[in-house]
């Protein structure tokens, strides 16, 4: 284990992990951001779910998702410890996923403190007609629990690449890099890359 | 066209010299006869000569409706092919065997002379016999209206044949149900049985009897998935499943539990209610861990063994598809919640008794250890994973004073056993684990079971059930239902057939387990109260009041940067980038608040010593200091590596690793080779050294 490489020109690592209630898009958000599809990555015995993309400028990010198992309870917060950044997913068809996150989000708090970034996210705007929740409540929960916010649409591509660099820009020691290179922080290849910009919710942090 | 009158004559007075052929139809070879059989294509063709024996001539008065006359001819000896061509039904062109060919002379009563009252159906004798003899004599004929009228095309529009004729040979009876014209299940067809049953060309006994490969195929449908057939649609076609099945005991037991799907067996692991908390939770420590850890794989391995891998699929695990439904999945829900139970009781019996000091729930940690170390000898990694997960929840893991005060031994074995539960690289540990057998025990030797002095291997094996929940989840998101088009997507389908796979060949290994239950500890298990997760925190925090940011259990691995002694008191930013070392400043240690004695120390105490400092500066720049070291004349540089890392608290067995280098006036350094004696080949200019790691050099 010879530290020479982190010694000599260290890759900044960040552990991001996915929460949230079950069939809120999740793995679909991940998926869609590393490669559209998980189709070439599927090996049993490789490392599947920890996607370690990294950039040639800045950061190594390392997503965690937690799919399939969000009601093994006792086993989330080893997901959460650890981490730099928390993306607590809800589905915005769905209130109860939306009630929930208070729960996720204070599982954060409880393991990390507020040495973390955590970003609200309320996924599926794909699916506007059928809508629960909108966004100015999302955007109010966000500023009650100083947390960032996003609404994402991983099955239309909407803000996803957006979502990703957003937590990336508000990580530790990003703030300088934050106006210059924003976008470069992170080697994204998204194969659809015409998702448009649109207005985010506040970010508070 | 020849005129028919012209071509009678010659024919029609001759005697036919073959017996049976005298009240024969009318002889298609002569198609020319209009009136009698305008339609026969082989006229042309196959006229006789005049001297042929034929009995062409039948009269139009025949009792027999006009009927091919080639039927005959594997009597005439000209045309040797055509004897084998039966004279019976067409539809059937091999001849069964144990058909009887009835003699010609019998031919005119029981052929079925009606199936063919226009056209004769046989092949020119030239022809292969088997073959369908509807198509080659059509090619033949001149005369086009002949082609659609070939009776044996339209098969359905044959009159039945008579009862009489003895075509249907096979021996079903009556109310057999094997004839392969009906679809599968008989009473789903709209038909009547009886209708399709004559035409059965079946042989006797045969051999592939549909229905009979039905019969032992439906009810390991039934028993393997029965899911197929369980939703309230299907209770109709269960009932007629069993009609068609007849009393079988096994599919009548199958199909009664369809009938009544609404009464899941009862779900195992919670026979005594959920937990009125009651139970002490200390009483842990009056189980043997052994014990625990084989009533802990007793209930999981039944679990295991009562789900239905089809409900681990990510559409219906996670619900992808029902919104807010609690009630899928029951055999999965089954298996989460004794995985939560245990991981509660872990909680629960490690935060109980709230005046126990640390030395003393340093034993309540141990023993889950040791039960964890059982479960793992059990391979049960299901209750191992619940263990060692509650064991790092917030409020366990933050109980440092406990930790301090469990044994190197379980402190060893708990990092050993976390790693194998740690979902790094998709929990690439575990699943090694599932296929490899049960040969070795590695966790087993600290604590040797006491209660079993045989201690018999376990081949059985409960997986963590989290891991394929992922997996297919994960499968599920990434993978559409169909592909363009509609088409289903097999590859998807196939992929989480795989997944599905290994858990029912995990199921049958599981089967292996020969425990028995203990009452008393089951009682005590679901006995115990659940903390809501606010609660066990509050208790942790009673238990040990939040303070500083908790030391990590074990020693950071250091990266080494290595820094300059008069930086000591103007920290550098942590986890800075590891810049060359600051120029050293030689300047006495003016603030150098750690040791009154320093400057005693750092003047030369003796000829044949000398006292310097070595610095190192650990990676998360939290461990960050200077010790003293004192180097004698008998030292070498790997000696007093050692002895520097061990002040640092790192132990000397890494003092390969180290480089040691001593840092001079000018930003100059002098490495000092591991030949080297240091008292002598250091520099009498500086005191200050530094521990560097090898290999690549920061610049």
């Amino acid at each position: 284990m010879s530290a020479g490489g982190d010694f000599g020109n260290p890759l900044r690592k960040f552990k991001l992990v996915f929460l949230g209630e079950q069939s809120v898009g999740k793995t679909s958000l991940i998926t869609r951001f590393m490669y559209d599809s998980f189709d070439n990555t599927y090996q049993v015995n490789e490392s599947l779910f920890v996607f370690s993309k990294a950039s040639s400028l800045q950061i190594r990010l390392q997503l965690w998702d937690t799919a399939g198992q969000e009601r093994f309870r006792s086993l989330i917060p080893s997901y959460i410890r650890d981490s730099a950044a928390a993306v607590v997913v809800y589905d915005i068809t769905n209130v109860n996923s939306f009630q929930q996150t208070t729960k996720w989000i204070d599982d954060v708090r409880t393991e990390r403190g507020s040495d973390v970034i955590i970003m609200l996210v309320g996924n599926k705007t794909d699916l506007a007609d059928k809508r629960q929740v909108s966004i100015e409540e999302g955007e109010r929960k966000a500023k009650e629990l100083n947390v960032m916010f996003i609404e994402t649409s991983a099955k239309a591509g909407y803000n996803v690449k957006q979502l990703f660099r957003r937590v990336a820009a508000a990580l530790p020691g990003m703030e300088s890099t934050q106006d210059k290179s924003r976008e470069d922080m992170i080697d994204i290849k998204l194969e659809k890359p015409q998702e448009q910009p649109v207005s985010e919710g506040g970010c508070s942090c | 066209m020849s005129p028919p009158q012209r071509l009678r004559d010659p024919i029609s007075p001759r005697p036919y010299n073959v017996p049976s052929v005298s009240p024969r139809p009318i002889c298609p070879r002569r198609p020319h006869d209009v009136p009698i059989s305008p339609q026969c294509p082989h006229g042309p063709i196959f006229l006789p000569p005049a001297t042929s024996p034929y009995p062409h001539d039948v009269p139009t008065t025949s009792p027999y409706p006009p009927h091919c006359p080639h039927i005959p001819i594997p009597h005439i000896p000209p045309f040797p092919p055509a004897v084998p061509i039966p004279p019976h039904c067409p539809h059937t062109p091999p001849v069964p065997p144990a058909v009887p060919i009835s003699p010609p002379s019998s031919h005119p009563p029981t052929v079925p002379i009606p199936h063919t009252p226009l056209m004769p159906p046989t092949v020119p004798p030239v022809l292969t016999p088997p073959r369908c003899p509807h198509t080659p004599p059509l090619s033949h004929t001149p005369y086009p209206l002949n082609a659609p009228r070939c009776p044996h095309i339209p098969i359905p529009h044959i009159p039945p044949c008579p009862p009489a004729v003895p075509i249907p040979h096979t021996p079903h009876p009556p109310n057999a149900p094997c004839c392969p014209h009906t679809p599968y299940p008989i009473p789903l067809s709209p038909y009547p049985p009886a209708v399709p049953i004559p035409h059965t060309p079946h042989p006797p006994d045969a051999p592939r009897c549909p229905h009979r490969a039905l019969a032992e195929l439906l009810p390991r449908w039934l028993q393997d998935y029965p899911e197929d057939f369980g939703d309230a649609a299907a209770v109709g076609l269960a009932e007629r499943l069993g009609a068609v099945l007849g009393p079988d005991a096994a599919v009548g037991q199958w199909l009664r539990e369809l009938r009544d799907p609404t009464v899941p067996p009862d779900p195992p692991g919670d026979p005594y209610g959920d937990g009125d908390g009651d139970a002490d939770p200390l009483e842990i420590l009056s189980f043997q861990a052994q014990e625990v850890a084989e009533q802990l794989t007793l209930t999981e391995a039944e679990l295991f063994l009562r789900l239905r891998p089809y409900e681990c699929l990510g559409s219906l695990w996670s619900q992808r598809d029902k919104k807010g439904g609690h009630g899928g999945c029951p055999s999965v829900r089954a298996t989460v919640r004794h995985f939560n139970r245990v991981a509660a009781a872990v909680v629960t019996s490690c935060l109980g008794g709230a005046g126990l000091r640390p030395p003393q729930r340093a034993r309540l940690l141990e023993k889950w250890i040791r039960v964890a170390q059982e479960c793992r000898a059990l391979r049960n990694f299901s209750s191992l994973c619940a263990i060692i997960s509650a064991l790092q929840s917030n409020p366990i893991h933050r109980l440092r004073h406990s930790w301090g005060e469990i044994s190197r031994d379980a402190q060893r074995s708990y990092e050993e056993l976390s790693a194998l539960c740690s979902e790094q690289n998709n929990f690439s540990a575990s699943r090694r684990l599932l296929l490899v057998g049960p040969r070795t025990h590695p966790y087993r030797t600290p604590y040797p079971p006491h209660s079993h002095p045989t201690a018999t291997p376990y081949p059985g094996v409960v997986p963590y059930l989290g891991t394929f929940l992922r997996d297919l989840v994960m499968l599920d998101a990434a993978m559409k239902d169909e592909v363009e088009d509609g088409w289903i997507n097999f590859e998807k389908r196939r992929k989480e057939f795989e997944v599905l796979a290994q858990l029912s060949a995990l199921q049958s290994s599981c089967r292996s387990y020969r425990l028995q239950p203990r009452p008393h500890f089951q009682r005590w298990l679901w006995g115990l109260r659940v903390l809501p997760e606010g609660h066990s925190h509050t208790l942790s925090c009673a238990i040990e009041p939040p303070g500083p940011p908790p030391l990590s259990p074990r020693p950071p691995r250091p990266t080494l940067v290595i820094t300059h002694f008069s930086s000591l008191d103007a920290p550098p930013a942590p986890a800075a980038p590891p810049a060359p070392p600051p120029a050293p400043s030689l300047s006495p240690p003016r603030c150098h608040r750690r040791s009154a004695s320093c400057g005693a120390a750092l003047s030369p105490s003796g000829s044949d010593c000398r006292i310097v400092r070595v610095r190192m500066e650990l990676h998360n720049g939290s461990l960050y200091k200077s010790i003293l070291v004192r180097i004698t004349s008998q030292e070498k540089t790997p000696a007093v590596v050692t002895k520097a890392l061990e002040k640092h608290g790192q132990g000397g067995g890494s003092a390969p690793q180290f480089q040691l280098v001593q840092l001079l006036p000018d930003h100059r350094e002098l490495p000092l080779p591991p030949s080297a004696n240091v008292f002598y080949a250091m520099s009498g200019q500086s005191c200050d050294f530094a521990l560097r790691p090898r290999g690549p050099q920061p610049q």
